[in-house]
């Protein structure tokens, strides 16, 4: 039957401009991020250390509702060990899942071929392809020390309440940090190859192989300079600046945020670069 | 962010000079020169011609080494404006298996700049023009290799490109689907687009179009319709069949006949005469045969076919390649920019990937 019998028309409304397809891409990103069992086991289980810090929280209360003598509460070290907790296990799955496979499964699917040749530049991919590794890693974070600090106002005395309040602020900033730095490195990561196996396995190395060897040079030799190449250790230092927590450490945030920063333009560079000089082969 | 409109359709055309793709050391696409206005074309040439480098490059997914490619007077890689006016059917069955027809080609037509509504409702249209009503909600791992074609054609359609490429669009695809599919690329070529169809399967654009372009060794052999083709390959003689009662006695009355060159006898009741002129040599076929009464049973020009044609240019091709005779080919005859219904024929020494 003729499509125009089935009622088609040709479209002569309005059309958006290709700015647009960042919004699509990301859209489309945070779903296939979701296809991840990866992605999911991080989005259910990583409920837990908060569950866990919620229940040691209210514990804490009830004591000290009884009278019974607890210590002092450090509310941006409870916060930041938290974080800790969140990113070690499910920021590194959901990098895994989503960011460090997303380039090369798009290469080894020959996704590029139906991407670019609609008008979609490759900044645009980037942007969309990574903003949605981002917001998966930001609210893994920031809804568990959301949930936290206002726990923490509400379980508070009087005259703590607006400073733990004010815990929002690095909260927030911390956990757009991490997840502008995992999202990115691990999406620039997943421009190395065709293979999904090689560029994960390229991020799991990187994240914990330049980490375990930071550690053990530290506490055999105290010497904390090769943190520098640990992407976790250097968040974590920013992290403890954010909370003013005192670091164990001559590093500093600023020692640190230059890094990541590289760290993120590197990742940048290396996925356009790959993204400029890909032309599709069918 | 502001709303930008559909370019107007007057200005579509597919301009190609001297056109060069290599890929290290082999060269895929060499020194094609061409002019396309909107009507279907057949992308024709054996494997590993260069067909899919052509319309990847049209396509702006491949950048030209030299040479350049231009769709209504812009460059196509990574020119967003000229790629929203471009529809490509990629040959690769490349689909995520975990999304819907719908959702991919939904997410696609938004990528070709319709609000989300609009989008769904285009790609649900694409969809139901190729007869995936109802698979369109399930997931396109689960689909054939037919019905993932047709998704590929959907996506390809779903934003009314000016220039359609579609490269092997017919593969996997049932009869019907073929005649639905077909259908469709002859609409759209009527309202003004390009068609640019590459296939084997030659009788199948021998009834869509009559336009060829012939790609082999990665040079253009033959551009126009398959009649003024077949015209200018003067050298090579026609061939008319017939079929009688005395195929001896009747060449015996043909041989001074004007035009004809030779003949030869396939069977005891056959004859195939070589002729440089088949429109005197058919006049002459049937007065002889009703002078003498012979008892004909068919007259046939088994070489007019397009696959006849197709078979002879590349054949001409290998047999010219690296003889050193190519640019005198190519210059001795039409220019490929003097429109569609001028031809061109050369021959590359170029070798394909």
């Amino acid at each position: 039957m003729p499509i125009r019998d089935l009622g088609y028309r040709p479209y002569e409304g309005e059309r958006l401009p290709p700015s647009h397809n960042m919004a699509v891409l990301l859209r489309h990103g945070l779903r296939r991020a979701w296809g991840s069992w990866l992605v999911k086991i991080a989005a259910f289980l990583g409920w837990v250390p908060t569950v866990v810090a919620l229940a040691l929280l209210g514990l804490r209360y009830v004591m000290e509702q009884r009278g019974a003598q607890v210590g002092a509460l450090d509310a941006g070290q409870a916060l930041h060990t938290l974080t800790l907790f969140q990113l070690w296990p499910f920021i590194t799955m959901v990098t895994l899942g989503a960011g460090a496979g997303v380039i090369s499964r798009d290469l080894t699917h020959r996704a590029f071929q139906f991407y670019f040749s609609k008008p979609v530049t490759p900044t645009q991919y980037l942007v969309g392809r990574t903003s949605a590794v981002a917001i998966w890693c930001f609210f893994l974070i920031w809804l568990p020390s959301l949930i936290t600090v206002v726990v923490l106002v509400g379980t508070a005395p009087a005259e703590l309440r607006l400073e733990r309040l004010g815990l929002m602020l690095p909260a927030t900033l911390d956990a757009a940090l991490i997840a502008a730095v995992c999202a990115t490195a691990s999406v620039g990561i997943s421009s190395l190859s065709r293979s999904r196996a090689f560029s994960m396995s390229a991020w799991l190395v990187l994240l914990f192989v330049p980490h375990v060897l930071a550690q053990i040079v530290f506490a055999v030799g105290d010497w904390p300079w090769l943190r520098l190449a640990s992407i976790p250790a250097l968040l974590s230092i920013v992290g403890e600046a954010l909370y003013r927590i005192e670091p164990d450490s001559a590093l500093r945030w600023y020692h640190a945020l230059p890094v990541l920063a590289g760290v993120m333009a590197g990742a940048i560079t290396l996925a356009m670069n790959r993204l400029r000089h890909t032309q599709v082969i069918s | 962010m502001s709303p930008v409109q559909k370019p107007a359709d007057s200005d579509v055309y597919v301009r190609a000079v001297r056109l060069t793709k290599w890929y290290g050391k082999v060269t895929a696409l060499s020194d094609l020169s061409l002019h396309l206005e909107p009507g279907i074309w057949g992308l024709l040439g054996p494997n590993g011609s260069g067909k899919t480098t052509f319309l990847s490059l049209v396509a702006g997914q491949l950048k030209p080494s030299l040479g350049e490619v231009q769709v209504a007077g812009e460059r196509p890689f990574a020119n967003p404006n000229v790629l929203r006016r471009i529809g490509l059917c990629p040959e690769a069955d490349a689909l995520y298996d975990e999304l819907t027809g719908l959702e991919l080609v939904s997410a696609l037509a938004e990528l070709s700049g319709y609000p989300r509504a609009q989008a769904r409702e285009r790609a649900a249209q694409a969809l139901d023009e190729f007869g995936l009503t109802s698979a369109m909600e399930r997931k396109s791992g689960g689909y054939s290799r037919g019905m993932r074609q047709r998704v590929k054609l959907a996506q390809a359609i779903v934003h009314d490109p000016d220039v359609l490429l579609l490269d092997e669009p017919l593969t996997g695809t049932d009869p019907t689907s073929r005649a639905v599919i077909l259908e469709s690329v002859k609409r759209r070529a009527s309202e003004g687009a390009i068609v640019l169809f590459s296939t084997h399967v030659l009788p199948e654009i021998e009834a869509l179009t009559d336009r060829v372009l012939l790609i082999a060794r990665g040079q253009l052999v033959a551009k126009g319709e398959v009649h003024e083709i077949r015209e200018l390959l003067e050298e090579h003689p026609h061939h008319v069949r017939v079929e009688c009662d005395r195929p001896r006695e009747l060449a015996a009355a043909l041989m001074q006949v004007a035009g004809i060159v030779g003949v030869h006898f396939p069977g005891d009741s056959a004859a195939v005469f070589q002729t440089r002129d088949p429109d005197a040599t058919y006049a002459a076929v049937c007065r002889v045969a009703v002078e003498g009464a012979f008892d004909v049973h068919s007259l046939t020009s088994p070489d007019a076919s397009l696959e006849a044609l197709f078979h002879y240019l590349v054949e001409r091709s290998a047999h010219m390649a690296g003889t050193g005779s190519d640019a005198a080919v190519g210059s001795a005859l039409p220019s490929p920019f003097a429109g569609a219904a001028k031809t061109s024929a050369a021959a590359g020494e170029s070798s394909a990937p």
